[in-house]
């Protein structure tokens, strides 16, 4: 992928790009919003990592997943301070409210485990987006985080402690998971 | 009872499965598309969507009827065929070589992007467009996603003649310095996971927030040798009670220090902590104080603290919180100005007199004595409007502020005076551009600069001249000191 048999004109991303951002936008929109817990940021980070990741295109030979993850991961923590430096995001009074969309969301504030991962610290909850819902290998994580293997079973072990004790706290805890925690009541 | 591969297989079913619901908005899809090289080449009126600040607004914006969509779309169509002819002129003229220089009058500008197709990254130019040229790669976290005035990575010393700034990746960074000129940038220091560059009023030390064996602190640097000192240490569990987090300093997780800045007068560095308390889910701050010699650590105990800034004499420091805005006076006496909700920031007047603040309703100004503000713009602005940063000019007659015009889908850079007269609408974004960073005055006031989705731009204060100095997806930018004395 990204070979410049993939390519538009002019060196920009063409098909091939169209093909892999139509891909991986579902889970980069999901990933982000575990990340920041926020459904418009997810949709603004998913945005600019495809952009960077189109810019790149060309010099990403094999491995365009990797990188949008690593950008993905950088854009979230960059998002945070950005957020305490501005504004406050106040929703405009006479905007219409999308049902769809309330449904949407009111959905993902029901889910627990949702809801468990988002509580969890910043480097936790990268690990755990990457690996548990990316799905990558350590190694791949270790790559996207910059950090260690070992610093990435290390946070493995330590968010799954983690969410062990959020979801038996938590009292909505999904049944399906509740009831089989280990020590939960 | 479950092993922790089942448990971490059923966390994994229950995350693919909850999220399901989450699909890439329609909005999303279209800025899929809109990465194609036709629609790529348009640096105006591209459907490239800003992010952050302004989502919300932004799907406000395309439920407008059709009817006014279609008259603003031929007025916007006008200016964007304009606005591109202009830009086009100019990226032409800027594409030309130049020889790196410095301008005679107004400095330089340093800015993050990307310009005439080159790889993004830390670019000089001179406020004409002119002699843009690259100084180095710079972090993705320093490339900015939107908000603020983030030059975190980069900064000016006082006196305008370096440039420190991060580069490297993957949280090893390295500390340049690099003159005005842009060539030759000098390796200081190997910083590892830094942020936030801050220098001493005299250019001898940088301040920066340094990760380092599962702590981040405040460490300065000395500007001549490289030479790194923690100054600030971690207090247990000052963020919340031990519990799941245990967040002090530690590396449990979202913890980082910045928005760094250094006094003119050098006494005390000021910091933020950030971190989540314990069962809480969103990041807080904890404010604090430090010499430079890493004495009389403080902190200051003002709830929802956003920001702080401190006055040009360097003897108060004012902070921007949910609750309103504080000043704490030089002996650490806190004292509550304003009871905005929501304020969006605040800016001091040149002579330490007053401070502008923005809210979501108004731009307004306050004595620092604690008088009644002064409203600026309250008129013209309505709930759906997000101010930028107000900035007031060098000689402190005239503040200048961005905020949307109350036409859809644009907005607009104003000056006014500091006494609320003369309003001037001085640049209108077209459609499809979103503000940004700034706007910042010039040293010598004659210019404005501001970033937006499409790149940075610098206008005069007239609102004659905007051209774009540099393309990047909210770039952030530092304009050169230029001292009186030089």
């Amino acid at each position: 992928m990204g070979s410049a048999s993939g390519s538009g004109e002019a060196g920009l991303p063409g098909v091939e790009f169209g093909r892999f951002a139509a891909r991986v936008a579902p889970s980069l929109v999901r990933s982000a919003y575990l990340l920041t817990g926020d459904r418009g940021h997810a949709e603004d980070l998913a945005q600019v990592t495809l952009w960077r990741t189109a810019r790149h295109w060309e010099a990403l030979s094999g491995s365009p997943d990797a990188y949008a993850h690593e950008v993905l991961v950088n854009l979230s923590r960059d998002r945070r301070r950005s957020l305490r430096r501005r504004p406050l995001e106040v929703a405009p009074l006479d905007h219409v409210v999308d049902r769809g969309q309330d449904d949407t969301e009111a959905w993902l504030e029901r889910n627990a485990v949702v809801q468990a991962v988002r509580r969890l610290p910043r480097r936790q909850r990268e690990v755990v987006v990457l690996r548990f819902f990316l799905d990558l290998l350590v190694a791949q994580a270790a790559a996207a985080l910059g950090a260690s293997e070992g610093t990435i079973k290390s946070y493995t072990a330590r968010a799954t402690a983690q969410l062990h004790v959020l979801l038996r706290e938590d009292p909505s805890a999904a049944a399906a998971v509740l009831s089989e925690v280990p020590g939960a009541d | 009872m479950l092993t922790d591969d089942q448990f971490i297989d059923q966390v994994r079913a229950e995350l693919h499965a909850g999220l399901e619901v989450l699909k890439p908005s329609q909005e999303l899809l279209e800025a899929i598309e809109a990465l194609t090289p036709e629609n790529d080449r348009l640096p105006h009126g591209s459907v490239v969507r800003p992010a952050g600040r302004n989502q919300r607004r932004w799907r406000g914006r395309v439920r407008a009827t059709g009817a006014a969509i279609s008259v603003l779309a031929a007025v916007i169509v006008v200016f964007v065929v304009v606005a591109v002819a202009l830009t086009s002129l100019r990226q032409h003229h800027s594409s030309t070589p130049a020889a790196p220089g410095i301008a005679p009058n107004n400095g330089q500008i340093a800015f993050v992007g990307g310009s005439n197709g080159s790889v993004t990254g830390l670019e000089l130019a001179n406020p004409d467009g002119s002699g843009v040229r690259e100084v180095g790669a710079v972090p993705d976290q320093c490339r900015g996603t939107a908000g603020g005035t983030g030059t975190e990575c980069f900064a000016w010393s006082a006196d305008g003649k370096q440039l420190a700034y991060l580069a490297g990746g993957a949280h090893d960074f390295t500390l340049y310095l690099v003159g005005a000129s842009g060539q030759h940038p000098r390796r200081l220091s190997a910083c590892g996971d830094c942020q936030g560059v801050s220098w001493s009023p005299d250019g001898s030390q940088i301040a920066v927030g340094r990760y380092l064996a599962g702590q981040m602190n405040v460490w300065v640097v000395n500007s001549t040798t490289g030479a790194m000192r923690r100054i600030t240490s971690c207090p247990p569990n000052s963020l919340g009670k031990a519990g799941p987090y245990r967040l002090s300093c530690g590396d449990a997780g979202d913890v980082s220090v910045d928005a760094l800045q250094w006094p003119p007068d050098g006494q005390r560095i000021f910091f933020i902590r950030w971190g989540v308390p314990t069962g809480g889910v969103e990041a807080v701050g904890s404010l604090g104080t430090v010499r430079p010699d890493g004495s009389d650590q403080t902190q200051l105990r003002i709830p929802g603290a956003e920001t702080a800034q401190w006055s040009p004499d360097g003897r108060e420091l004012a902070v921007d919180s949910f609750n309103g805005v504080y000043v704490v006076d030089a002996d650490g006496t806190v004292r509550q100005l304003t009871k905005h909700q929501n304020s969006g920031a605040i800016a001091w007047s040149p002579d330490s007199s007053e401070l502008a603040i923005a809210t979501a309703t108004a731009i307004s100004t306050v004595h620092a004595d604690g008088k009644a503000p002064t409203h600026l713009a309250a008129a013209t602005l309505s709930a759906r409007d997000w101010a930028l940063a107000p900035a007031w000019s060098p000689n402190g007659k005239e503040l200048v502020y961005g905020a949307t015009t109350g036409r859809i889908g644009v907005e607009g850079i104003w000056t006014i005076n500091a006494d609320g007269s003369g309003r001037r609408l001085i640049y209108s974004s077209p459609r499809g551009e979103s503000l940004d960073s700034g706007p910042i005055w010039s040293p010598d006031g004659t210019q404005l600069a501001f970033s937006s989705n499409h790149g940075t731009y610098v206008v005069n204060a007239d609102g004659t001249d905007p051209h774009r100095i540099g393309q990047g997806l909210f770039g952030t930018f530092a304009w050169q000191p230029i001292p009186s004395s030089r």
